[in-house]
């Protein structure tokens, strides 16, 4: 088969239809659209971030004489100034678009790994292995967070890695149970009992009928799930629990409140505020077109 | 499939479902020393299917229709009798004779809405089955079989997801998807009962055809008789999980026997206002399928109800006609009563308190 023939059979396949269907569905609404912008423009800066960033992060900037530029505002030099330690703040900022990125992605990937598993075992095979499941989910919905991280961190030590083994590993719990729901929802409909009826193993009807149909909603939970761990992770940093050393954007914050500059060096703490704000919204608005965006194939 | 066996045999089918609901209530009927309480979906359940052949089951919502069909095609494991497929028990399949029985017995779910996956395009709808069972398969075949359940041009509809089609479009496909890889039965679940009343009349003439066409034997589930008459050479009619009369569609549109036979049979809608007619007799509600009367299970809303209803019916042929049955005290010699008189002016010894 040449090349083209294998993309012509790609482009023609039902996955890449659905692909194409849902992604234009999504990006019929303006709002997703601007979130779609905005993800793009963030997962861009992740990237490419440190590449462009003008200065090395930890560099302190000195003037020419040598003397040390702290807290110096906005300039054509510095185009978001420098923090406490004469560090160019623009340099931090794109820095900590990656590994913002990163914990999001990773802590969300994990938890997205968890939820679908428990909640696809608990929805299908029910019984005995389903209570015992989402007891297990109301166990791990009875955890405080916050305290609970800051137990576990104090044992493990404070790592960029530890972070978001925590976050993925006790955060997966909502997943869990809106998949099951979907899950014993979807389980009902004649198509998988036909599909059982020709002699489709439960592997099969999992992977082909079940998987594919949920994946509307695992979409949306895995963007939710991203901006919780964007989230979380900046909550974490800024009560000080995680690696101080990899500048993320909770850090950055972290470091302009310690400094007692929050309002003074607005130029330090807006930013990565900012960035935060811009990308968790995004994401829960991605997740709401998403939604939206799978509901004509229900609808008759 | 030349040995002269029936294509599939049900002898004294049973699915009973145990309502017994947690540990305690389970306890309690220990303790007390009452058996679980059962709901006898179907109950003692003879029906034979010859190859070529169209059996409809027909009765109201509730008397185990739908249990009946899902136990045929083995999602449910019967609790009492047997089914033969070929003249082989059922019971007696190992896995892989499981997954052929699969192959050759399909289903035509009653509502063509959600019976497709949204997510399949019509190909894959189609392909899935032969995939399943490892056969060889190309474009020509999925196409051929979308021809022959009447969507033509089939390189239109072959790409196109269900969220396009239409109701009576979806069916077709689903029949196409029962057919692919040629079954030796087909079990329908009311195809027609979602579809406009054109719809329904083109879906009832190609299962017609098809079955002719592939040489499919059909169990033709539903509640409605006019489109079980039109489709079956045999009719069984269902109360409560057991079989109350069975005889060729013609006999038993002519001539019903069981009571109940003939009050679904007045029960036809006629569309004409000023046709007069006599009212449907049978009142009261479908009997409860727990706690089921002794006797005959229709006793307590039959027209006709004697004290001898009390006692199982016997399955027996009235008139000395071979080809049906019914299981009606009505047809055989008792001491108090012989023969059937066409309208009794009441029940004898039904009026107990």
């Amino acid at each position: 088969m040449s090349v083209a023939e294998r993309v012509r059979a790609y482009r023609d396949s039902d996955f890449a239809i659905i692909a194409r269907r849902t992604l234009r569905n999504l990006l019929s609404e303006r709002i997703t659209r601007f979130a779609f912008g905005v993800l793009l423009v963030v997962l861009i800066l992740g990237v490419v971030g440190p590449m462009i960033a003008p200065y090395p992060y930890n560099e302190q900037q000195t003037t020419a004489s040598g003397e040390l530029m702290r807290y110096e505002p906005p300039s054509l030099e510095h185009p978001l100034g420098t923090n406490d330690r004469g560090e160019d703040v623009l340099s931090r900022l794109l820095i900590g678009a990656r590994t913002t990125l990163i914990t999001g992605l990773l802590a969300g990937g994990l938890m997205m790994t968890v939820g679908l598993s428990v909640g696809m075992t608990a929805g299908y095979v029910g019984g005995k292995t389903e209570s015992l499941l989402m007891r297990l989910v109301d166990f791990m919905y009875g955890i405080p967070f916050i305290p609970f991280a800051i137990v576990l961190i104090t044992f493990f030590g404070a790592g960029f890695y530890t972070t978001i083994a925590i976050l993925g590993l006790v955060l997966w719990r909502f997943i869990a149970r809106v998949i099951r729901s979907q899950v014993l929802q979807i389980k009902q409909r004649p198509y998988i009992m036909a599909a059982r009826a020709s002699g489709a193993s439960t592997p099969w009807i999992m992977r082909k009928h079940i998987l594919p149909n949920i994946a509307n909603m695992a979409g949306l939970f895995f963007a939710m799930g991203v901006g919780l761990a964007i989230l979380e992770q900046a909550g974490l940093s800024f009560i000080g629990v995680t690696d101080p050393f990899t500048p993320t954007w909770g850090i950055m914050i972290r470091n302009a409140n310690q400094a007692g500059r929050v309002a003074d060096a607005w130029w330090w703490s807006f930013p990565p505020g900012i960035m935060i704000a811009l990308t968790v919204l995004s994401l829960y608005l991605l997740g709401r077109g998403y939604e939206g965006g799978g509901d004509d194939e229900v609808v008759v | 499939m030349s040995d002269g066996a029936p294509v599939l045999e049900l002898r004294s089918l049973e699915k009973h479902f145990d309502t017994t609901s947690g540990i305690t209530e389970t306890i309690r009927n220990r303790l007390v020393g009452e058996g679980p309480k059962l709901v006898r979906a179907v109950d003692d359940l003879n029906l034979t299917l010859a190859e070529n052949q169209v059996q409809g089951v027909i009765g109201e919502s509730g008397c185990g229709k739908t249990t009946l069909l899902r136990t045929i095609i083995g999602l449910y494991d019967p609790t009492g009798g047997e089914m033969r497929f070929h003249g082989r028990p059922t019971s007696e399949f190992t896995k892989d004779e499981w997954k052929e029985f699969r192959r050759h017995v399909q289903i035509v779910f009653q509502d063509p809405f959600n019976s497709l996956d949204p997510k399949f395009s019509v190909r894959r709808t189609l392909a899935e089955p032969l995939e399943i069972h490892g056969i060889d398969y190309d474009r020509t075949d999925i196409e051929e079989m979308l021809e022959s359940v009447g969507l033509t041009p089939a390189s239109q509809y072959i790409q196109q997801f269900p969220n396009q089609l239409s109701g009576g479009e979806k069916q077709r496909v689903a029949i196409a998807r029962a057919l692919i890889t040629e079954p030796d039965v087909i079990l329908a679940d009311e195809p027609a009962s979602m579809l406009d009343v054109s719809t329904q009349a083109e879906i009832l003439n190609l299962l017609n055809e098809l079955t002719d066409e592939f040489g499919v034997s059909m169990v033709y589930i539903s509640h409605d008789l006019s489109t079980v008459s039109y489709i079956c050479d045999h009719i069984n009619v269902m109360y409560l999980g057991r079989i109350v009369e069975k005889a060729p569609t013609r006999a038993l549109l002519a001539d019903p026997k069981h009571p109940y036979t003939q009050a679904l049979i007045r029960s036809i809608p006629i569309p004409d206002p000023h046709y007069d007619r006599e009212q449907a007799t049978i009142g009261g509600e479908p009997g409860d399928p727990i706690d089921m009367p002794e006797g005959c299970r229709f006793k307590n809303r039959c027209p006709e109800r004697m004290d001898v209803c009390d006692e199982t019916p016997l399955d027996v042929a009235p008139d000395g006609d071979g080809d049906r049955e019914v299981a009606c005290h009505l047809y055989y010699d008792h001491e108090e009563r012989a023969g059937a008189e066409p309208k009794p002016a009441a029940s004898d010894g039904g009026e107990r308190p």
